[in-house]
């Protein structure tokens, strides 16, 4: 037998050397942030899942107040923030990302230093009807405009052509709004430059993420969270591009070499939802000690978009409306099934999140579908994606020891 | 009929139980049923294809089934029909049409398809922007889409002259709720807010054919009516929903009448009317598009408030009571610039929350009476 030996690293693989870089990239990200008056540039306060491909194609700087809360949730700032908005009458019941953003900028604390008022806010809407009301919000704030993509959901397993066109038509508005309050064009070249380098970090993100599926993993979902900055805020540029290229080498190492991120992998998982932000650690603990790894995520997978640079308004419209998160449940279950196989997955991590109904709601079900059809063990868990009042430690670390059990039982069936 | 009878008859429709109500409408009517949720979407399309439509935003029994399907931080307008779905007393809908209204609505659907035993299950896909022509010209092509779906359900086609037909017993029906409105504006106490909202929900779960001919007999009966005792103060209520329906007894116990509101099941269900010229598909879009504010939807700069505030001016009331449904995204964000804006007019404002199964009732009672001696300095 011709089998490849599997090394097994002597210690814990300790995520990734190219992850220093990543620290350097999105430092200087935050300071051109900060700098941007400075150097001239329009600045705009931008949803996760808008089309900035069009923002840096006219070198608007985009701000992502999510990506930044997420931060300010691992480094425990979210509580103290949150009350500042609950202070002025913002509900605890509300999405925590947007109590933290707006309690930061109520109150101008945060370890990214002061953020300048943005020139405009845009959002798009089909990852949640939270922005549309967190950026009206920040709208009346900042006393300035804003720019409103809507993305009818997606109930099938393609979005409508109506909710294409309806995309596409208001990609047109967008731009006739950036070149109105920005006095700058938008050329055809400069937006096939930023697809054309967002086609290529998106690739090499599904790549990375694909990896995933090596037996044993090279990287777990929590490395993913890790490293999921750059594709965040500066997909459309060529240093992103760099960057995972420069991951996804060395991650080939390990596969090349059999290495896996955790060195007793026992039982392979499917994470459903945003990461834990103030968690990752402890809970990433937690799970290896038992040899249980998140192999591949919905989450991060969201990123995983394919662009076309020669069709890019077509494929943008069909990318951004396509997002998983305003997939309802027909897409998600086929998507689920798909990767249970691909990612030889025993077992699913849905995490329940208040602060996200587009994403929770619905997992009871794919719970009880999962469980019906293929008898694959879930654990579900309630809590929050940055606020910890909101989240029982103890409870969640009891749920984790039950389905380990399970695992072990039902694991064992399956090989 | 007698004013009392034809209140009686409204009150016993919200009374009866869903599931009896849908078996009696469908044997009486002899149409298949769609039950709706909330109701922003085109029901006389739903009438000129020979369907019964049933308005309903869950019920006030307690949840319990629903917990194994929906989380507790949705709604109790979700969660509460995904509990009637769950315990039965929607099986014999021949369909559910679901408007994506917000993130809860949107998801339920998904949920509703997946544990609903293969019941019809259609989506309005409602632009959440209303003002730009892209909006527009994607809102006719949806409904325009759900007009085939719709059709396809009960197997007649919708041709323009039904669906003229059907605008126009919609707006007499709109029409006759106007003018019971303007007789609580002119006459306070003449109709108790019990009694008027009954009105307006007994048009959302009656036929309207059945429903005209009483209000006809309503306001006949009303014309000659007095006002009713002064109320110690007049307000705008504005919210989603009045419910449970025993928040409006507390408010007429404590001398609180409501002579204008933004509800959805209240102004937002009659103030305004189809077009009956040109093309009734893009009549039907108009209506959407220029109906009162809502706050599910994108409006660039607080017309939700504008609109309060106008009113306010334009009935007369002494204040605005914000009631506020537990969980509701839309409305916990809308909220602090809403009362600093009503406050930034001089118009004096309290905020209420109340959930469709239970609520404090003493607490909401305490503070309306403490809001009225406030007002009245």
């Amino acid at each position: 037998m011709n089998e490849k030996k599997k090394e097994v690293a002597p210690n814990k693989a300790k995520g990734f050397a190219t992850t220093e870089l990543m620290k350097q990239l999105l430092g200087s990200y935050y300071n051109d942030i900060q700098n941007c008056k400075k150097q001239g540039r329009p600045m705009a306060y931008v949803t996760a899942g808008f089309p900035v491909e069009i923002l840096y194609a006219m070198d608007i700087l985009p701000f992502y107040p999510e990506n930044h809360a997420a931060m300010l949730g691992a480094r425990r700032l979210v509580v103290e923030l949150s009350q500042v908005a609950e202070a002025r009458g913002y509900s605890q019941d509300i999405c925590s990302y947007a109590r933290a953003d707006m309690g930061f900028n109520f109150s101008g604390e945060s370890p990214v230093g002061p953020v300048p008022k943005p020139d405009f806010v845009l959002a798009c809407n089909q990852q949640c009807d939270t922005v549309t009301k967190w950026y009206e919000v920040l709208s009346r704030y900042f006393d300035v405009p804003m720019f409103l993509i809507d993305a009818p959901n997606v109930q099938g397993t393609e979005p409508l052509g109506t909710a294409i066109d309806y995309f596409k038509k208001q990609l047109k508005e967008l731009v006739a709004f950036l070149e109105k309050n920005t006095n700058r064009k938008l050329t055809d070249d400069k937006l096939r430059e930023t697809v054309t380098y967002s086609s290529e970090a998106t690739r090499l993100w599904k790549e990375i993420l694909w990896m995933g599926k090596n037996i044993p993993a090279p990287l777990t979902c929590f490395d993913a969270f890790i490293n999921m900055g750059p594709i965040v805020t500066i997909r459309g540029l060529k240093e992103c591009v760099d960057y995972y290229q420069k991951l996804k080498a060395e991650i080939q190492g390990r596969v090349d070499k059999g290495i896996g991120a955790v060195p007793n992998e026992k039982f392979r998982l499917y994470w459903d939802n945003i990461a834990i932000w103030f968690r990752l650690k402890a809970l990433s603990e937690k799970f290896y000690a038992a040899g249980a790894v998140p192999v591949v995520a919905t989450y991060t997978n969201g990123w995983a978009y394919t662009f076309d640079p020669t069709s890019p308004w077509d494929s943008m419209a069909h990318a951004y409306t396509k997002n998983f998160i305003n997939c309802g449940l027909t897409w998600r279950l086929q998507n689920l099934m798909d990767l249970i196989n691909e990612f030889t997955i025993d077992g699913l991590i849905m995490f329940s999140n208040r602060s996200c109904k587009p994403y929770s709601v619905g997992q009871y079900t794919m719970k009880n579908i999962v469980m019906e059809k293929l008898k694959l063990p879930s654990l579900l868990f309630e809590g929050d994606m940055t606020d910890p009042r909101l989240f029982s430690h103890e409870q969640a670390e009891e749920s984790i020891d039950t389905f380990i059990e399970n695992l072990s039982k039902t694991a064992s069936r399956r090989k | 009929m007698s004013a009392e009878s034809v209140l009686s008859r409204f009150h016993e429709a919200a009374a009866e139980p869903l599931s009896k109500k849908i078996e009696n409408q469908k044997k009486a009517t002899g149409k298949k049923m769609v039950g709706c949720f909330l109701y922003d979407l085109p029901e006389e399309l739903l009438h000129a294809a020979g369907l019964q439509p049933l308005l309903f935003w869950g019920t006030n029994r307690p949840i319990s089934m629903a917990d194994t399907l929906i989380q507790s931080f949705c709604c109790s307008l979700v969660r509460s029909a995904v509990e009637a779905l769950a315990d039965g007393t929607l099986s014999k809908l021949d369909g559910m049409l679901i408007p994506h209204v917000c993130d809860s609505a949107q998801q339920m659907s998904s949920t509703w398809k997946y544990n609903s035993g293969g019941m019809y299950v259609e989506d309005y896909f409602v632009p959440k922007k209303l003002y730009s022509q892209a909006s527009k010209e994607y809102l006719m092509d949806e409904l325009n889409r759900l007009k085939g779906s719709i059709e396809s359900l009960s197997g007649r086609k919708v041709t323009p002259a039904l669906l003229k037909e059907s605008i126009k017993l919609y707006n007499e029906d709109r029409a006759l709720l106007r003018q019971l409105n303007d007789i609580r504006l002119k006459k306070p106490g003449a109709i108790s807010d019990r009694d008027f909202y009954a009105s307006v929900k007994a048009s959302m779960i009656m036929p309207k054919e059945e429903h005209i001919p009483l209000m006809k007999d309503l306001l006949n009966s009303l014309k000659d009516a007095g006002a009713g005792e002064a109320p110690k103060i007049k307000v705008v209520l504005s919210g989603i929903l009045w419910e449970p329906p025993q928040v409006l007894d507390v408010f007429a116990e404590v001398g609180v009448a409501i002579i204008g509101d933004d509800l959805y099941n209240g102004s937002r269900y009659f103030l305004k009317d189809v077009a009956t010229d040109g093309d009734p598909m893009e009549a039907l879009a108009d209506r959407h598009i220029n109906n009162i504010p809502f706050c599910c939807y994108h409006y660039p700069r607080q017309e939700v408030a504008q609109h309060l505030i106008k009113l306010v001016k334009e009935t007369g009331a002494h204040g605005i009571v914000i009631l506020e449904i537990k969980f509701c995204e839309p409305q916990d964000f809308e909220h602090p610039d809403l009362v600093k804006a009503i406050e930034e007019a001089g118009i004096p404002e309290l905020s209420l929350e109340t959930e469709l199964q239970t609520i404090a009732l003493g607490q909401m009672r305490t503070r309306l009476e403490a809001f009225v001696e406030m007002v009245g300095e």
